[in-house]
C-alpha cells in the first residue's frame, strides 16, 4: 500500500473525520431541504395582495399594465384585490385572516409603496419578495418609459427582461443549497487536517515513524494531501448528486459550472486544512480548529441566512481583501455568478483567485512540514 | 566508508530538555552484527539516545555517524537501511495488520510485488497470520507489540533499533520476540536493543552498555561487566539455629563484602573468587553451626548496576 492509498483508506475509515466532513454537511442539506421546501411552494404560488386603485395609481405610468401583466396568464405572480383607498386596503389586509400579504399604493408624490402585513405566517418572506420583485420590475419599466417618451409597456421589450434580469432568477431554495455546498466545501478541509496532522514527526508517534523512514518529505506529504483532496471533492460530488437527484433541487442546468467551482474550492479548503495541520497544537485540537474556522468563515460568507448575509456584506465592503482570503465567500459568489449570468467570466476570475489562495496555503503547509527534527517529541 | 567503520558511532552527544540533561556527553560505538543492549532504568536516556541518532531530536552537541557517514535528517540513503521499533506502538488505527505492515514497508520498498513477499515474511515472523485482517484495536497488548515489530522489520533493514519491545508483554510473546531478534541477528542485522530488564539484556545481547542519567556507566559483555566490578556470588545458607558467632566468623572471611543474618537465614555477598562457597561452609563447620539448604547465586547485572551507581536497577 503506498502513501496515497494508505491516506485514502485511513481518512475514509476515520469515523470522526468522516462524520464532520461528510455526514454533517449532508445532514445540514437535508435540514435545509425540510426547512425550505415549504418556502419554495410559497414561491410557486401567486401571492394575494391588495392594490389601492385610486387616481395616483392610474396616473403612475405603466403601473396598472405591469400589475395586470403579472396577475394574469400562466405565469401568474399576483392575485390582486382592488380597494378604492388606502384605508379600505389596510382594513382588508388587517381583517383578511392573513390572506393578503400587504397592499400596494402610490403616494401623492408618485412613489410606489408596499405596506406589508407584519403578522407571521408560513412563506411570509418569500411572498413579500415576490411583491418586491414586481415593484422592482415596474420601476425598471417606469425608467424605460421615462427615457423613451411615448413608449407604452406593451412596447417595452425590456419589461419581460426586467423581471428576469438574470439567467435564472435565484430562488431562496437554491440560495440556501449554495450556502450548504459552500459550508460543506469548508468542512471537507478536515480530511487534510487529519491526514497531515498524522505526519507531524514532533507530535505523532506514527509521524515520527514515518519521518525516520526512507521517503523524502514531499513523497509523504503530497500523496496525503492528494488523497485528502480526492476525498474532499468526492464528498462534495456526492453531496451535489444528493441535493440534485435525491432532494431534486434544480440548479438551472449549471451543474457543470458548480462542479468546476467545487473542484477548485475543494483544492483551496484542502490546502487550508493542510496549513492548519502544521500549527503547533495537539492533533485533536487541530480538527476542532479546522471545523471552527470553517464555521466562522462561513458566517462571514453569509452562509447562515439574512443576518449572516448582512455581516458578510458589510465586512466585504470594509475589507475586500478578506473576501479573497475566505474560500467560503469566494465560492458563494462564484456559485451565484454561474447561476445568474450566462457568461462564466466572473466565476473564472474568482476561481483563479481561489487557485492562487490554494497554492499559497499549500506552500505554507509544505514549509511547516519540512521540519523533521524537534526540540522534544 | 570502510569495512572497519562501526555501524553506529556517536561521539560526545549532549541533549537537554530545558533543565533536564537527558544525554550527558554520551558516546556509543556498535559494530556490524552485534546485538547491542542499552540497559538503564526509566529516564536514563535510552529513548532520547535513539531519537537523537535517528535525527528526530535536536541536540546541542555531538556527532552521529552511521556506517561511517554523518547522519542528518535528510540522509534518506542511510534511513533506508534502518528499521525502528519504537517504544510506543505506532501504527495506523484504521488499517488492518497486513495493511499497516505493507504501508510502513512502502516507506522503504516501492515495488508492490516485492513488498507482498516481504509482508508475508514479516507476518509469519511475528506469528500474526491469523490476525492479518484485524485492526490494531482488536489485538491484545502482546500482539500489538508484535505488529509494531513487524512494521519495523518488514523491509529487512541492516540496522534495527528495538526500544523496550517487551514492556507489558506476556511471557509467551516475550520469548517469541527475543527469539525473533536472535533470528534477525543470525540473518546479519545489527541490533540495538534497549530495556530496563537486566535478565533479558543479559540473555540476548552480545554487548551491553549500562546507562544512568544520560551517561554510559560501563560497556562490555555481561561477563566483562561482572568481572570489572569484582563482585562474586551471593551465598545463602539456612542455619539450624540463629547464631551470632556464625555471622562473626563469616564476616572475618577475607572475601566477605557484606553478611546479614535474618532469622536463621544467612546471606553473604562475596568478592570475586573461586572458593567462596567452600570458605563459607568451612567457616560454619569451624564454629560448629549446622545448616540445611544452601544456595549460591552468581552475580547479576543488577548487582553490577548497584555497584556502579549506588542505586537499584529494578523499579
Ligand atoms: N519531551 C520531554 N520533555 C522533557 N523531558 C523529557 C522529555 N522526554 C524525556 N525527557 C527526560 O529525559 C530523560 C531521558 O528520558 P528517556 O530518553 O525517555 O529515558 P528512557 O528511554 O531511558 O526511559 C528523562 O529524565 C526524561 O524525564
Ligand atoms: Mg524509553
Amino acid at each position: 500500500m503506498n502513501a496515497f492509498t494508505c491516506s485514502l483508506k485511513t481518512l475514509a475509515r476515520d469515523k470522526s473525520t468522516t462524520a464532520w466532513a461528510f455526514l454533517f454537511p449532508l445532514v445540514l442539506c437535508s435540514l435545509f431541504y425540510i426547512a425550505f421546501t415549504g418556502l419554495d411552494d410559497a414561491m410557486g404560488q401567486p401571492v394575494d395582495v391588495v392594490v389601492v386603485d385610486d387616481a395616483a395609481y392610474r396616473a403612475a405610468p405603466g403601473l396598472s399594465e405591469t400589475v395586470d401583466a403579472v396577475s394574469s396568464g400562466d405565469d401568474q405572480w399576483l392575485v390582486v384585490k382592488y380597494a378604492p383607498n388606502a384605508k379600505e386596503a389596510d382594513h382588508l389586509v388587517a381583517h383578511g385572516d392573513g390572506k393578503y400579504y400587504g397592499y400596494l399604493a402610490v403616494s401623492p408624490s408618485g412613489e410606489v409603496e408596499y405596506h406589508r402585513d407584519w403578522r407571521e405566517r408560513p412563506g411570509l418572506d418569500a411572498g413579500n419578495e415576490v411583491v418586491a420583485a414586481v415593484v422592482d420590475s415596474y420601476l425598471q419599466t417606469a425608467a424605460f418609459i421615462a427615457a423613451h417618451p411615448g413608449a407604452t409597456v406593451a412596447q417595452a421589450p425590456e419589461f419581460t427582461k426586467a423581471v428576469q434580469l438574470t439567467a435564472n432568477p435565484p430562488s431562496d431554495e437554491v440560495r440556501y443549497f449554495y450556502s450548504a455546498l459552500g459550508f460543506a466545501t469548508m468542512m471537507v478541509s478536515i480530511f487534510a487536517t487529519t491526514g497531515v496532522a498524522r505526519l507531524r514527526s514532533g507530535r505523532s508517534h506514527v509521524g515520527a515513524r514515518i519521518a525516520v523512514g526512507g521517503l523524502p518529505r514531499y513523497r509523504v506529504l503530497a500523496p496525503t494531501v492528494g488523497a485528502a483532496y480526492v476525498l474532499a471533492f468526492g464528498t462534495l460530488v456526492i453531496g451535489l448528486v444528493y441535493v440534485r437527484y435525491v432532494l431534486g433541487v434544480e440548479f438551472g442546468g449549471r451543474e457543470t459550472g458548480i462542479l468546476a467551482i467545487l473542484a477548485v474550492g475543494a483544492a483551496a479548503t484542502t490546502a487550508f486544512g493542510a496549513a492548519v495541520a502544521v500549527l503547533p497544537l495537539a492533533s485533536g485540537a487541530l480538527m476542532g480548529l479546522s471545523a471552527g474556522i470553517s464555521c466562522l468563515l462561513s458566517l462571514f460568507a453569509g452562509l447562515y441566512g439574512p443576518g449572516s448575509q448582512e455581516l458578510a456584506d458589510s465586512t466585504a465592503e470594509a475589507a475586500p481583501w478578506f473576501t479573497w482570503l475566505n474560500p467560503a465567500r469566494e465560492m458563494y459568489d462564484a456559485f451565484f455568478s454561474v447561476y445568474c449570468y450566462d457568461s462564466f467570466d466572473q466565476a473564472a476570475l474568482i476561481l483563479v483567485r481561489l487557485a492562487l489562495l490554494a497554492l499559497v496555503l499549500f506552500g505554507l503547509a509544505a514549509f511547516g512540514m519540512r521540519r523533521l527534527r524537534h526540540e522534544h517529541i | 566508508m570502510t569495512d572497519q567503520s562501526p555501524v553506529v558511532e556517536v561521539e560526545d552527544l549532549v541533549k537537554r530538555y530545558k533543565e533536564v540533561v537527558a544525554l550527558d556527553h554520551f558516546d556509543l560505538r556498535i559494530a556490524q552484527g552485534e546485538i547491542f543492549g542499552l540497559l538503564g532504568p526509566n529516564g536514563s536516556g535510552k529513548t532520547t539516545a535513539i531519537n537523537c541518532i535517528l535525527q528526530l531530536l535536536t541536540y546541542s552537541k555531538g556527532s552521529v555517524k552511521l556506517w561511517g557517514e554523518p547522519m542528518t535528517p535528510t540522509s534518506y540513503d542511510l534511513k533506508r537501511r534502518i528499521g525502528i521499533v519504537p517504544q510506543q506502538v505506532a501504527v495506523m488505527a484504521e488499517l488492518t495488520v497486513r495493511e499497516n505492515i505493507d504501508y510502513f514497508c512502502s516507506l522503504y520498498v516501492a515495488q508492490a510485488e516485492r513488498r507482498r513477499e516481504l509482508v508475508d515474511q514479516a507476518i509469519a515472523f511475528v506469528g500474526l497470520g491469523e490476525f492479518a485482517s484485524f485492526r490494531p484495536k482488536k489485538l491484545s497488548g502482546g500482539l500489538a507489540r508484535r505488529l509494531n515489530i513487524a512494521c519495523g522489520i518488514a523491509h529487512q533493514p541492516e540496522l534495527i533499533f528495538f526500544d523496550e519491545p517487551t514492556v507489558a508483554v506476556d511471557p509467551q510473546s516475550r520469548n517469541a520476540i527475543l527469539e525473533g531478534i536472535r533470528g534477525l541477528a543470525r540473518d546479519g542485522a545489527t541490533i540495538v536493543y534497549t530495556s530496563h530488564y537486566m535478565e533479558e539484556v543479559e540473555q540476548l545481547c552480545t554487548r551491553i552498555m549500562i546507562m544512568d542519567h544520560g551517561r554510559s556507566v560501563a560497556v562490555g559483555t555481561a561477563a566483562e561487566l561482572k568481572a570489572a566490578t569484582g563482585i562474586g556470588e551471593r551465598v545463602e545458607v539456612e542455619l539450624d539455629i540463629a547464631d551470632d558467632a556464625a555471622l562473626a566468623a563469616i564476616l572475618n572471611l577475607p572475601n566477605t563484602q557484606q553478611a546479614t543474618l535474618e532469622g536463621s537465614t544467612l546471606r553473604v555477598d562475596c568478592a570475586r573468587g573461586s572458593q567462596n562457597l567452600g570458605d563459607v561452609l568451612g567457616a560454619l563447620d569451624a564454629v560448629g553451626v549446622g545448616y540445611g539448604r544452601v544456595y549460591s547465586e552468581p552475580p547479576t547485572l543488577n548487582d553490577v548496576f548497584l555497584e556502579l551507581t549506588g542505586t537499584e536497577l529494578r523499579d
